[in-house]
């Protein structure tokens, strides 16, 4: 797994790189410093690699969560964590502000949290969620375990959305 | 216009809602205003996996060493170096949070933290340090969209207070930076009144209260406990009715006391008239309902003005131990506040970058140097956004 070091270099060079995941989802790899992230019309910013947590002040314009978890075997603390951030990233967008999710290379963590965030905004499924991340963003969750995890989860009738359960 | 920058640093990524904490921005401009001060929130970051998210229960009194806090240390201060305390050094969240805020905060900005639980606000005093301290509920109005508030509007702006000098209405204390010697109460001429034999002396001025002898000063506020039991408080100035209006009862040299309501000139210091004419404003520095509007009396926007005018030394508290090797002169840095890097103030060194990983890397093509260590990478990275 690449440092933060080769991280920040791989952003510098390749600049932003965020998949349109719905209208206010995007799904990304590590992201420069600087306003690109805000400038390209974000007002969140999640950064979910565990190796790539650089303070928020290198994102200037944009609200930053930190949700550093592994891309390793699904855990009780990696579920948790992704769905605390992906709760506070739908209150986000359901007043109105674009998120852009990131990890190191836009794969399985960004995507963990993105399927959890369509589930909180819209009530899908999370194996509708994960169809939907890997039609837009190709090469997305490739951990099976995450995808397990994701796929076990139901939608939420239209009456009773609440918060996600595995 | 002074615009101050906040950093908010959320640990545990709940709450305050946007609305929230943008009625509570609102209601703290409103109040700074006639300081000419103005807060902007810079950088919001929030901390999934932060231990510091409450500590409020015993256990979070336990003593932690540096080894293990330094982690989540260094991703709110990346410049924090890895050997700034040994690692068995130990110390409670409170202390580690207190004093790493204190040293690594850059210099113009307030760093706000925000907890899930614990005490609503608490703030250092420029002369004890550069924390402030929330609770996820210690923001937003009872009346927000869905009409379940906390009540809290004003609280913030309480807080700030308290960052920029400013004492209770009815406690006094800290020195004046300028002098270096304790605050005179005839420096909070709006605020305190001289007992005489027929009535009672109040000032529309310092120079007026300085006039008269410093010890037949008092606070016109007084909010004591006479018994040992916590809800035995007595508040000669409260509560006041639902539109704010407050009365106030002063001990005087003869045997009846003075009764003074808002409207009084005698209490401009602590009720304002608003503009709509039927409500009445209370002292931002006084406790009480936080829905109610508040506003600060020409003598804290005099304190204030001296302590954006001139720099505070830290008082390092008991409960710090001992600092990091090289920690020079530490300073309350208000002076620097929403001030560009070359006005400030030399507090020792104290911002020592941490060791470097990589030389350097020509980029290629982009003309880009990549040099120093990755903290100085972010730096420079700050320094072109």
């Amino acid at each position: 797994m690449p440092g933060a070091a080769v991280l920040e270099a791989i952003a510098f060079i390749r600049g932003l790189q965020a998949s349109p995941i719905t209208r206010t989802l995007s799904q990304g790899s590590a992201p420069p410093y600087g306003r690109a992230v805000a400038d390209a019309g974000f007002d969140v910013l999640i950064l979910c690699a565990s190796e790539f947590q650089p303070p928020a002040k290198l994102f200037p314009g944009v609200r930053v969560i930190h949700c550093d978890i592994d891309d390793a075997p699904m855990s009780q603390e990696i579920w948790t964590r992704a769905r605390s951030a992906a709760q506070e990233a739908a209150a986000c967008i359901q007043r109105g502000d674009r998120v852009l999710s990131t990890c190191a290379f836009g794969w399985n963590r960004s995507g963990l949290v993105d399927a959890m965030i369509q589930h909180e905004v819209e009530g899908i499924s999370g194996a509708e969620a994960v169809r939907r991340i890997r039609a837009k963003q190709p090469g997305a969750l490739t951990n099976a375990s995450f995808v397990r995890a994701l796929k076990a989860v139901p939608a939420i009738p239209r009456r009773s959305r609440s918060s996600t359960s595995k | 216009m002074r615009t101050i920058p906040l950093h908010l640093v959320r640990h545990g990524c709940t709450g305050p809602t946007a609305a929230d904490l943008a009625a509570s921005l609102d209601a703290a401009n409103r109040v700074f205003m006639p300081a000419g001060i103005a807060f902007v929130v810079r950088t919001d970051e929030c901390f999934e996996n932060s231990p510091f998210t409450r500590w409020v229960d015993a256990a979070d009194n336990e003593k932690i060493s540096w080894a293990t806090i330094r982690p989540a240390i260094q991703r709110i201060f990346p410049n924090a170096p890895d050997d700034a305390w040994p690692d068995d050094e130990t110390k409670t969240k409170r202390v580690w949070l207190n004093l790493t805020t204190t040293l690594w905060t850059p210099p113009d900005e307030i760093l706000v933290h925000v907890r899930k639980g614990g005490a609503r606000g608490s703030t250092s005093f420029p002369e004890h340090g550069r924390s402030m301290f929330f609770s996820a509920d210690g923001f937003g109005s009872k009346s927000d969209e869905h009409g379940k508030g906390k009540g809290m509007l004003h609280l913030f702006a309480h807080e700030l207070g308290h960052y920029l000098g400013l004492r209770h209405t009815f406690q006094h204390g800290g020195n004046d930076p300028k002098t270096g010697a304790p605050w005179p109460l005839s420096a909070r001429w709006d605020l305190v009144y001289r007992p005489t034999a027929s009535s009672a002396q109040f000032f529309n001025s310092r120079a007026e209260a300085e006039a008269v002898p410093e010890r037949e000063l008092r606070l016109i506020h007084d909010r004591s406990k006479p018994g040992t039991r916590g809800k035995d408080i007595r508040d000669n100035c409260g509560p006041t009715d639902a539109n704010g209006r407050m009365t106030c009862t002063l001990a005087t040299s003869r045997s009846s006391p003075l009764s003074i309501s808002s409207g009084d000139p005698s209490l401009k210091g602590m009720s304002f008239a608003t503009s709509d004419g039927s409500t009445w404003a209370m002292n931002a520095m006084s406790y009480g309902n936080m829905e109610l509007p508040r506003n600060l009396s020409a003598s804290q926007v005099e304190m204030i003005q001296q302590y954006l005018d001139t720099e505070t030394a830290i008082i390092p508290q008991n409960d710090w131990g001992r600092l990091p090797q090289g920690t020079g002169r530490l300073l309350g840095l208000r002076t620097a506040l929403g001030m560009p890097q070359e006005r400030w103030p030399a507090q020792g060194p104290t911002q020592a970058p941490r060791g470097g990983i990589v030389g350097s890397i020509l980029l290629g093509g982009v003309g880009m140097v990549l040099r120093g260590s990755a903290a100085a990478w972010r730096r420079s990275a700050l320094r072109r956004s």
